[in-house]
C-alpha cells in the first residue's frame, strides 16, 4: 500500500496545461524558473515539498521532467496529453532527483531578489543568484542566453573579488563570491584574459572579515506592526492616510519598504480645490552601494534570461499616482523629489474641477488610492491585486525570512519578530477570505502561514492530505529550513 | 518516493571521493559524469543478465533496486577514477590553452563532455589514471576536435567585416522593407533599423527584444551542433512527420546580415504569414471582436496575406484561436475579458480579469518569442515551421505570457540604457523624459474628465476614438499624449480597452 505522502498528483487543467504537484498558493509570492516546455514554481512557504511544475508542451518537457521526477510522471503526462484521454488526474510515485535542491536554491535566490522582503546586501544576493543559476544551467531553457548573461558578469565579478580579497572579507561572503566567480569563469573561453584573471583572483581569495552591513534592525522593525505618523500638522488636515510601497512596483530602493511608510494628506479649500501632499520615508538604512557593485543591468539581464521576461532597467526616480474607482486612468501623477534633512521624498499636486470632485468623492467613500511606484510604471488600479492581498503577501514574505533567520540563529528577538509578522499575515489573509472568489485560496494561504507559526512554537501545522493542496511545514522541517539559510541573509543579520 | 537508476547514480556522485572533482572550479561537470555512470550501469546490468529496467527514470522494483545498488557499489572505484581522470584531462586542456597565444574560443562547455568521454575510454582500457603525457595527448585530440568547429566571430570583428555591407544592403532594401513591413504593426519591435552590434556593456538581448535584436546577436545565436541531434526550435513530438534538412555549407554571418534587411528579418514568406496569422489568431489583433463572427477577422487576414500563403495562415489562425479558446475563461464576445489560464497567474493577484489590461504586452511576449523561433529555424533547417513546432512555441509562450507581461514595463530609463542607436526620430514620443510624460498624462486625464461625454469612448478605444481624440487635443498637441501613447496607456490600465469591435491602434 502506497501512502499519500509518497505520491504526487499530475493533473490536466482546463487550459490544457498539465500541473505536476500541488496548487501554488503563493502566500509570500512565488518565483518562476523556465524549464524546457514547462515552468517550475518555487514557493518559499513549502521549502521541502517537490516544487510544482506546469507543463505547456509535453514533448519538449519530457526529458527534464523525467530527470527531475522520474518516468512515472512523464508517463502520466503523456497519458493526459492524449487527445482522447478521459482521465484528468493521475497520482503517481515520483523519483525526486537530488537536482531539485539546486533548482530550489535558484528559486529562493530569485524570490529573494524579486521580492526584497527587507534590504539585503545586493552584491551578495547577485552573487548567490549567479552561483545558483550556473549550478543548474543544463536544466534551464534558453541556456545560451543564461550562459551569455553569466559571462557578461565576468568583469564585474573579477573587480568585486579583487576588492574583496584586498580588504578583510567575511569568509562566508567570500565563499559565495568565489562560487559565483567559478560559475562565471566556466562560461568563458579558456584563453579569455578574464578567465585567467578570475582564476588568479579566486586563487588569492582568502579568509578575512568584512565591513559590517547591519540591517537586522530593519527586519525586526519591519516585522512589528505599528501605526504611521501622518504628514503635516493635525490642525490643517481634512483628510489623511497612509500607503505602502509594494516591492513589485518599487525597484529603486528610494522608499522604505516598511508598511505605511508613505503618508498623504488632502486639503480641500472652499473653492473645492484639492491640495494633495504625499511624503515617502527613505529607508532608515539607505542602500549603501558596495564599493564595487555588480552592475544592475547585468543582473537584470540574468533575471530576464532565467525567467524569460524583459526586466526594467535601473530606475532612480519615484512617482505617485492618485486613483479613484470611477476613473480607470490616474487622476493625477507626480514625481516625488527629495525634501528635508532626512531626504524623504515628497510631491504635491493641486487639483480642481472634475478631478477635485472625483478625489473628494473618493475621500468621502474611503476609496482613494495613492500608489507610489517607479517612474514610468503605469498602475492599473482597477485590475490590480487587492491592497489587502498585497499587504498580506508582504507580511508573509517578511515572516518567512525572519523565521528562517530565527531558526538558523536561535534568536529569541528574531523569533518574536517572526511571530508578530505571521500573526499579522494571518489576520490579513483572514480579511481577504471575504473577497469574492478569495475564500479557498485565502484559507490555504492562512493555513500555510499558521503552519510556520506553529513551527516556531515547536508543533506541526494543519497538514493537508489533499494531493492538490500543499501541506504545511512540520517540526521536522526546522533543520532543513535553517540549513538552507543563505549567506546574503546571515550576512545582513 | 521511488528510486530509479538516475536517482541512485546521483546519490553515488555525492560520495566525497567523487564530489571533490565536481565541486565548483574543479572543471568536471556533474551531468557528464552522471551520463558516463549511466552507460557503465547499463553495460554492467546487461552483463549480469538482469531484466531490463526501462529508462533511467523508471521506478525500480524492490529486487531491481537491490541489484542496481549492488552494481553501483561495484562501480564506485571506477567512478572515482573516472572523475579524477576527467579532472586531469581538463587541467591538461587548460594548460594547453594557456600556453597558446591564439584566441580560439575553447570553453568548458565545449570540452567537458569530450573530456569525460575520453577519460572513460582511458580508464576502461587501461584501468588507471592517465599520466602526464597521456593527458597531454588526450587534451590535444580534444582541442583538435573543438577547433574543427567553425568559430563564432567576436562582435568587434563582425562590426568591422560587415559594417559596409550592412549599410549598402540596408539602403538597397532594408529601409524599404521596414516601411512596407513595419515590425510595430505585429508588436515585433520598433520601426527602426536593428543595430549591427550592441555597445559593450549593454544588457544581454533576450526573447523580449524581437526584431530589435542586433544583427550580431542573431548571428551569434547560431550554434553549429551535432548533425544527428534535434535542431533547436523543432518540436520533440514523436508524432511530427515533417522531414528535417539541415542547412550547411554557407556563410552564416553574411546570410544573417542579408536577412536582417528582409521583411521582419525572415527569409521565408511562409514564416511571415505565420507571424501575421498568429498575431490575428491570438484574438488580440486589430479586430478581435469580429473573430467570432467568422468574417471580419478572416477577411482582414486574407487582405493582409493575399500575396502570401493564405492556406497556411488560415491553418495557423485556427490553431492559435483554438489554443487561446481552450485557455479562455468567460465569454469570448467583444468587451468580455479574455483570460488565459495558468495556475500561477492566480498567485499574482487572484483576479479573474487581471489579463484584461495587458493584451498588447501578452501578444508582444508571444509574438516575439515566435519570431525568435522562426528566425532560429531558418538558421538551422531548410523547411518551414511545422504545426507541432508552432504549437509548442505558442503553447509555451502563452503559458508564460502573463507573468512576463506583468513583470515588465517600458521605463524611460531602460530606453536610455539601450543606447542612442535605438532612439529613432519618429519615436521621440516614447523617449520624452519622465516628467514630460507625467505632465502629458495629467493634462490628458484632466481633458478627458472635462469632456465626460466622450470619455468612455476614448478610454475603451471604441470605434472612431481616434478622430475624437485628435479633435480634442488639436488646440495644443504638445501638451497632451500622442494618440499612440494614449492608446498604449489605455491598453495597459483600462480593463477592456481595445477589445471593442473595430477598435484598434492609431492609423
Amino acid at each position: 500500500m502506497i501512502s499519500s505522502s509518497e505520491l504526487i498528483r499530475v493533473r490536466r487543467l482546463p487550459s490544457g496545461v498539465i500541473r505536476i504537484g500541488t496548487v501554488v498558493v503563493g502566500a509570500a509570492g512565488v518565483s518562476r524558473i523556465n524549464l524546457p516546455g514547462s515552468t517550475l514554481l518555487y514557493d518559499p512557504l513549502t521549502p521541502r515539498a517537490v516544487p510544482t511544475i506546469e507543463v505547456a508542451d509535453v514533448a519538449s518537457s519530457a526529458e527534464s521532467v523525467g530527470a527531475l521526477l522520474g518516468a512515472n510522471v512523464v508517463d502520466a503526462m503523456g497519458e493526459l496529453s492524449r487527445p482522447d484521454a478521459d482521465a484528468v488526474v493521475f497520482d503517481v510515485v515520483p523519483v525526486p532527483s537530488s537536482r531539485l535542491a539546486q533548482l530550489r536554491a535558484l528559486g529562493y535566490a530569485l524570490w529573494l531578489t524579486e521580492t526584497c522582503p527587507w534590504p539585503l546586501p545586493e552584491q551578495l544576493l547577485g552573487a548567490q543568484l549567479v552561483a545558483a543559476a550556473s549550478s543548474c544551467l543544463d536544466l534551464l531553457e534558453g541556456r545560451e542566453e543564461v550562459r551569455r548573461s553569466l559571462a557578461a558578469l565576468a568583469g564585474s565579478l573579477w573587480e568585486v573579488l579583487a576588492a574583496a580579497v584586498s580588504v578583510d572579507t567575511n569568509p562566508d561572503a567570500l565563499s559565495v563570491l568565489v562560487t559565483a566567480a567559478h560559475g562565471v569563469a566556466d562560461q568563458l573561453p579558456f584563453g579569455d584574459p578574464l578567465h585567467l584573471a578570475l582564476e588568479d583572483v579566486v586563487g588569492l581569495a582568502e579568509v578575512a572579515a568584512a565591513p559590517e552591513m547591519n540591517v537586522l534592525d530593519d527586519l525586526l522593525r519591519m516585522c512589528v506592526p505599528h501605526g504611521s505618523a501622518h504628514a503635516g500638522a493635525d490642525t490643517a488636515i481634512l483628510y489623511a492616510g497612509s500607503a505602502t510601497a509594494d516591492p513589485s512596483r518599487n525597484s529603486s530602493g528610494l522608499i522604505s519598504g516598511e508598511e505605511d511608510a508613505i503618508t498623504w494628506t488632502v486639503e480641500i479649500s472652499a473653492s473645492r480645490r484639492a491640495d494633495i501632499t504625499v511624503v515617502g520615508s527613505r529607508p532608515p538604512y539607505p542602500r549603501q552601494p558596495a564599493p564595487t557593485p555588480l552592475p544592475e543591468l547585468a543582473i537584470s539581464s540574468l533575471l530576464g534570461a532565467l525567467t524569460g521576461t524583459r526586466r526594467r532597467g535601473p530606475v532612480r526616480q519615484v512617482a505617485c499616482s492618485i486613483h479613484v474607482p470611477s476613473w480607470p486612468i490616474a487622476v493625477a501623477e507626480m514625481a516625488l523629489a527629495p525634501f528635508g534633512e532626512r531626504g524623504s521624498l515628497t510631491g504635491r499636486v493641486t487639483l480642481d474641477g472634475p478631478a477635485a470632485d472625483l478625489v473628494i468623492g473618493a475621500l468621502t467613500a474611503g476609496t482613494l488610492t495613492i500608489d507610489v511606484h517607479d517612474i514610468g510604471y503605469r498602475f492599473a488600479h482597477l485590475i490590480a491585486p487587492d491592497p489587502t492581498v498585497e499587504s498580506a503577501r508582504r507580511w508573509s514574505a517578511r515572516a518567512v525570512c525572519a523565521t528562517r533567520l530565527a531558526l538558523a540563529a536561535a534568536s529569541p528577538e528574531l523569533e518574536f519578530a517572526a511571530r508578530a509578522a505571521w500573526t499579522q499575515a494571518m489576520a490579513l489573509w483572514g480579511y481577504t477570505r471575504t473577497a469574492p472568489g478569495g475564500s479557498d485560496l485565502a484559507t490555504a494561504r492562512r493555513r500555510l502561514c499558521g503552519g510556520w507559526l506553529a513551527l516556531l512554537e515547536g508543533s506541526d501545522g494543519d497538514l493537508s492530505t489533499d494531493l492538490d493542496m500543499p501541506s504545511a511545514v512540520t517540526v521536522d522541517d526546522r533543520e532543513a529550513i535553517s540549513a538552507t539559510i543563505t549567506v546574503a541573509e546571515t550576512y545582513a543579520s | 518516493m521511488g528510486v530509479s537508476v538516475r536517482s541512485l547514480v546521483a546519490e553515488s556522485l555525492d560520495n566525497p571521493r567523487i564530489s571533490q572533482y565536481i565541486r565548483w572550479g574543479s572543471g568536471v561537470q556533474r551531468s557528464e559524469l552522471a551520463r558516463a555512470a549511466h552507460r557503465l550501469v547499463r553495460a554492467r546490468w546487461k552483463e549480469h543478465g538482469l531484466r531490463r529496467y526501462g529508462s533511467l527514470d523508471t521506478v525500480l522494483s524492490r529486487t531491481q533496486r537491490v541489484e542496481a545498488a549492488r552494481i553501483i557499489g561495484e562501480l564506485e572505484p571506477t567512478l572515482c577514477m573516472l572523475a579524477e581522470a576527467s579532472a586531469i584531462v581538463i587541467q591538461a586542456i587548460q594548460s594547453e590553452c594557456r600556453g597558446q597565444t591564439d584566441s580560439r574560443h575553447v570553453s568548458m562547455e565545449a570540452v567537458s563532455g569530450r573530456s569525460t568521454s575520453a577519460a572513460l575510454h582511458h580508464v576502461l582500457a587501461r584501468g588507471r589514471l592517465p599520466d602526464r603525457q597521456e593527458a597531454k595527448g588526450l587534451a590535444e585530440d580534444i582541442l583538435a576536435a573543438v577547433r574543427a568547429i567553425p568559430e563564432t566571430m567576436s562582435a568587434a570583428h563582425f562590426e568591422a567585416v560587415f559594417h559596409e555591407l550592412y549599410e549598402v544592403q540596408w539602403r538597397a532594401e532594408g529601409a524599404l522593407n521596414l516601411t512596407a513591413f513595419p515590425p510595430s504593426s505585429l508588436l515585433l519591435g520598433r520601426d527602426v533599423r536593428p543595430p549591427l552590434t550592441r555597445p559593450p556593456g549593454a544588457p544581454a538581448e533576450t526573447d523580449a527584444y524581437g526584431t530589435d535584436r542586433s544583427v550580431y546577436s542573431r548571428y551569434a545565436s547560431y550554434r553549429p551542433g551535432d548533425p544527428a541531434s534535434r535542431p533547436p526550435f523543432r518540436s520533440a513530438s514523436s508524432r511530427c512527420v515533417q522531414p528535417v534538412t539541415r542547412r550547411q555549407h554557407r556563410d552564416v554571418a553574411a546570410e544573417t546580415v542579408h536577412n536582417a534587411c528582409l521583411p521582419y528579418g525572415l527569409r521565408q514568406e511562409s514564416h511571415r504569414a505565420v507571424l501575421y496569422a498568429s498575431h490575428h489568431g491570438l484574438g488580440l489583433a486589430e479586430h478581435p471582436g469580429q473573430a467570432d463572427a467568422g468574417v471580419g477577422n478572416r477577411r482582414d487576414l486574407r487582405r493582409v496575406c493575399v500575396e502570401l500563403r493564405v492556406d497556411t495562415a488560415d491553418d495557423v489562425t485556427e490553431m492559435v484561436r483554438q489554443l487561446a479558446r481552450d485557455r479562455t475563461i468567460g465569454g469570448r464576445t467583444p468587451g468580455h475579458t479574455t483570460l488565459i489560464e495558468a495556475e500561477h497567474w492566480a498567485v499574482d493577484g487572484c483576479r479573474p480579469d487581471q489579463f484584461a489590461a495587458h493584451l498588447d504586452r501578452i501578444t508582444q511576449v508571444v509574438i516575439r518569442r515566435l519570431w525568435k523561433a522562426l528566425h532560429g529555424l531558418e538558421l538551422y533547417v531548410e523547411e518551414r515551421i511545422c504545426s507541432c513546432s508552432l504549437e509548442m512555441t505558442i503553447k509555451v509562450s502563452l503559458q508564460r505570457a502573463v507573468p512576463a507581461a506583468l513583470a515588465q514595463w517600458d521605463a524611460p530609463a531602460m530606453d536610455a540604457a539601450e543606447g542612442p542607436e535605438l532612439a529613432p526620430e519618429q519615436d521621440l514620443d516614447r523617449l520624452m523624459d519622465a516628467q514630460r510624460l507625467v505632465d502629458a498624462q495629467n493634462a490628458t486625464s484632466d481633458l478627458l474628465m472635462r469632456n465626460s461625454t466622450v470619455a468612455t469612448q476614448l478610454l475603451l478605444l471604441q470605434p472612431g476614438w481616434q478622430d475624437v481624440y485628435d479633435e480634442l487635443v488639436t488646440a495644443d498637441r504638445r501638451r497632451y499624449l500622442s494618440s499612440t501613447e494614449f492608446a498604449r496607456w489605455c491598453r495597459e490600465v483600462v480593463p477592456g480597452a481595445g477589445l471593442a469591435r473595430g477598435a484598434g491602434g492609431p492609423k
